[in-house]
């Protein structure tokens, strides 16, 4: 049986003489294709589908605004028409 | 996280959104991780594999800001990777490579012919002991971390790794005297 200190001896050598191991050559750009591959997370998902939405939505608010405001006017015209009816009768 | 890091100020640009930030954590982290799931797993191409995966997970927690910031970058990575490494260890032990591919001793120029030689070494050394056995003695005995650390990172208690030590010392010095 080998006794512990030889056992440690070994170990501290394997340890130093691996000490200059690293990645390879091209390492570096293939996990960054990797990672630019990586589909977005569902809250990078979320933010992006909410921005391209932004304009489309600043429009229906527009249109929303302009048709209640059309709408409120022509109800007070039919409402003082009424009204006028309503004194001459 | 603390200001001035390059690695803290890479990992904070990532999760706002610039991809090409996180190559400055790649660049810092690399070499030393790499060196981990070599050691782990014995040879530098599954070692380049499981790094990888490492890193995509660890871009995606920081892309979707998961995070935390407790641990420095480093560190984080590193636990990653060793968890990582110990998982293909455990799906080699269920489903065994060859034993002729596993010592990956082609040179490349990015590291001595006399390491790639003794991690053929530490594997062959090593290829008797169960995953988490190999682990600890790699963590503990190569790595140089502390047995607490290890047991974080294994996922067991501080006990544990101390058994699996002992066991795994008593495995090789029967290797070792064998090879004598």
């Amino acid at each position: 049986m080998t006794d512990d200190r030889d056992l440690e001896q070994r170990l501290a050598r394997l340890t130093r003489e691996t000490e200059p191991l690293g990645p390879r050559p091209g390492f570096s750009a293939r996990v960054m294709q990797a990672v630019a591959q990586e589909p977005p997370g569902f809250t990078t998902q979320v933010f992006t589908i909410g921005r391209r939405l932004v304009p489309a939505a600043a429009v229906v608010l527009a249109a929303t605004v302009l048709w209640a405001v059309r709408m409120d006017d022509a109800f007070d015209q039919a409402l003082a028409m009424s009204y006028a009816l309503e004194v001459e009768w | 996280m603390p200001l001035g890091d390059p690695l803290e100020e890479a990992a904070r640009r990532v999760h706002s959104g610039e991809v090409a930030a996180f190559q400055a954590i790649v660049d810092g982290t690399s070499a030393r991780l790499v060196r981990l799931a070599a050691r782990m797993l014995g040879n530098l191409t599954d070692a380049e594999d499981v790094v990888q995966e490492a890193y995509v997970k660890a871009y995606r927690f920081l892309a979707e800001g998961r995070f935390d910031g407790k641990a420095s970058v480093h560190t984080w990575l590193y636990r990653i990777v060793a968890n990582t490494s110990v998982d293909a260890l455990r799906s080699r032990s269920r489903r065994p490579v060859p034993t002729d591919v596993l010592p990956d001793v082609a040179l490349d120029g990015a590291a001595s012919a006399e390491a790639h030689v003794a991690l053929a070494e530490l594997s062959d050394w090593l290829e008797a002991l169960p995953a988490g056995e190999r682990a600890a003695v790699v963590l503990k005995a190569v790595e140089g971390l502390s047995s607490a650390e290890v047991a974080t990172i294994l996922g067991c208690s501080e006990g544990a790794v101390e058994q699996r030590l002992v066991r795994a010392r008593a495995t090789l010095r029967r290797r070792s005297s064998g090879d004598d």
